[in-house]
């Protein structure tokens, strides 16, 4: 019999049904949208190539001009953008450490024009000492969450890269630990 | 809740929350905020909560005319049978 | 009710949780990842994440590399975790110890936060003696996002007794139904 016990389990039940839909809806407007993004960067300089506990440590500072506006739709939450470096040794043939990285979750922060250095709790660190004279490429990339649906992700590579032959260091880099 | 009424309830149930479902999603997407589509879609939840699940008289207006119960059919046959 | 009536119930009950299996099974092999989808249960993603939240994952052959969204596990902890990769190093292939290490961190919080923020080795994330993840501590790379539908099952987690209410509830339902 049609009691009000039903009614409301055929109101809860085409309720969320119709959500469900309108939440693969929203996904799928993900689809149509094409990301115009500007991932400029470059390396300003090498700051400092030490030797820390038997692994090599190298200091960068980069420069970014990023533009990443056209990311954010109605269905996104934050953008997740972050700088890796990439280098190859005898001993581990990838090699990959985020040097950089960037919560936006407005608008108006996505974009980023400043200098940046490998902070805490960042580190470009490799397992033994092979990073003098090494060549490695730096990437910007960027992830999105979405509110619902896929998630998205993007990036570009900047090639060519060579780290110093001998270990150095400017003021601002602390001087590593050679035991070890 | 008689039974054009149950299925009075059942239809407008669903037709209601379609269109909650595509006015809220349609806000959504004109609004960029997927926060106001939410809100619209719960309204329109909430209304058709309140016109479908309580038995309110619209849902009465056709009751079904029900045979006589037995009881009552007997006591209407007994007089013929005593004429006899 | 009859006992036919009861045997065609259980073999109906049984019907719809055998079903709901072999599409997790399916799931399973179609996304390479041992648990397809998972529910985000400690603050450590926030903003991007909050407890709640339904991940889906794949796995695939692809190598693990920075950047990606990964939920692992650690020996000794019964949880998986999610976290950001944020450091690989990748043996030769066909090297005598053919692995891939990965250093994993929680997501940065804005300027002021709190101590989620240094490398999961810095905070003590990993078993003792363990410095890296390795590939098959790895359960899946983050694909897909739909916000808190999972708050249901963390409410299960922190007090069981919902759990076994809701079962039982559900159960009765289904035994008692008359379709």
């Amino acid at each position: 019999m049609h009691n009000l016990l039903y009614r409301s389990n055929a109101l809860f039940t085409v309720s969320t049904t119709v959500l469900g839909v309108m939440c693969l809806l929203t996904a799928l407007t993900d689809l149509t949208h094409r990301p115009n993004v500007r991932l400029d960067a470059s390396v300003r300089s090498v700051d400092g190539l030490q030797r820390d506990y038997g692994d090599d440590r190298a200091w960068l500072s980069i420069k970014l001009d990023l533009d990443l506006r056209d990311l954010f739709t109605w269905n996104t939450k934050q953008v997740f953008v972050y700088a890796l470096a990439e280098w190859a040794t005898p001993r581990n043939h990838v090699n990959q450490a985020m040097v950089w990285s960037r919560i936006v979750q407005q608008p108006r922060g996505a974009r980023v024009k400043e200098v940046v250095r490998i902070e805490y709790p960042y580190a470009l660190t490799d397992q033994g000492v092979n990073l003098r004279g090494r060549e490695y490429n730096l990437t910007v990339a960027w992830e999105t969450t979405p509110v619902v649906g896929a998630l998205h992700k993007g990036g570009r590579q900047l090639g060519g890269l060579r780290l110093p032959d001998d270990y150095f260091r400017s003021a601002n880099v602390p001087r590593g630990h050679w035991r070890g | 809740m008689d039974f054009k009424g149950q299925k009075l309830a059942e239809q407008l149930c669903l037709y209601i929350i379609l269109a909650a479902g595509a006015l809220a999603f349609a806000t959504g997407w004109y609004q960029g905020s997927f926060a106001a589509m939410m809100k619209v879609y719960g309204g329109g939840v909430a209304v058709a909560m309140l016109a479908c699940v309580p038995d309110w008289p619209y849902f009465n207006k056709q009751p079904q005319s029900w045979l006589p119960s037995q009881k009552e059919a007997l006591a209407s046959a007994r007089p013929m049978q005593a004429a006899r | 009710m009859n006992v036919r009536q009861l045997m065609l119930q259980t073999l109906n009950l049984g019907l719809i949780i055998t079903s709901a299996l072999i599409i997790w099974k399916s799931l399973i092999l179609w996304t390479g990842s041992e648990s397809p989808v998972v529910v985000v249960l400690s603050g450590s993603m926030e903003p991007a994440y909050y407890r709640g939240d339904i991940l889906f994952l794949t796995m695939g052959r692809r190598p693990v590399r920075v950047g990606e969204v990964v939920v692992f596990n650690i020996e000794g902890r019964d949880i998986p975790i999610v976290h950001r990769v944020v450091k690989v190093h990748e043996r030769r292939p066909g090297a005598r110890d053919e692995e891939v290490e990965i250093l994993t961190k929680a997501c940065p919080t804005p300027p002021g936060g709190d101590a989620n923020y240094g490398n999961d080795y810095e905070g003590q994330l990993y078993a003792d003696g363990q410095r890296w993840l390795n590939r098959n501590h790895i359960m899946g790379r983050v694909i897909g996002f739909l916000p808190s539908v999972g708050r249901v099952t963390i409410i299960m987690n922190d007090q069981p007794i919902v759990k076994y209410l809701l079962i039982g509830v559900l159960a009765i339902f289904v035994l008692t139904s008359k379709e």
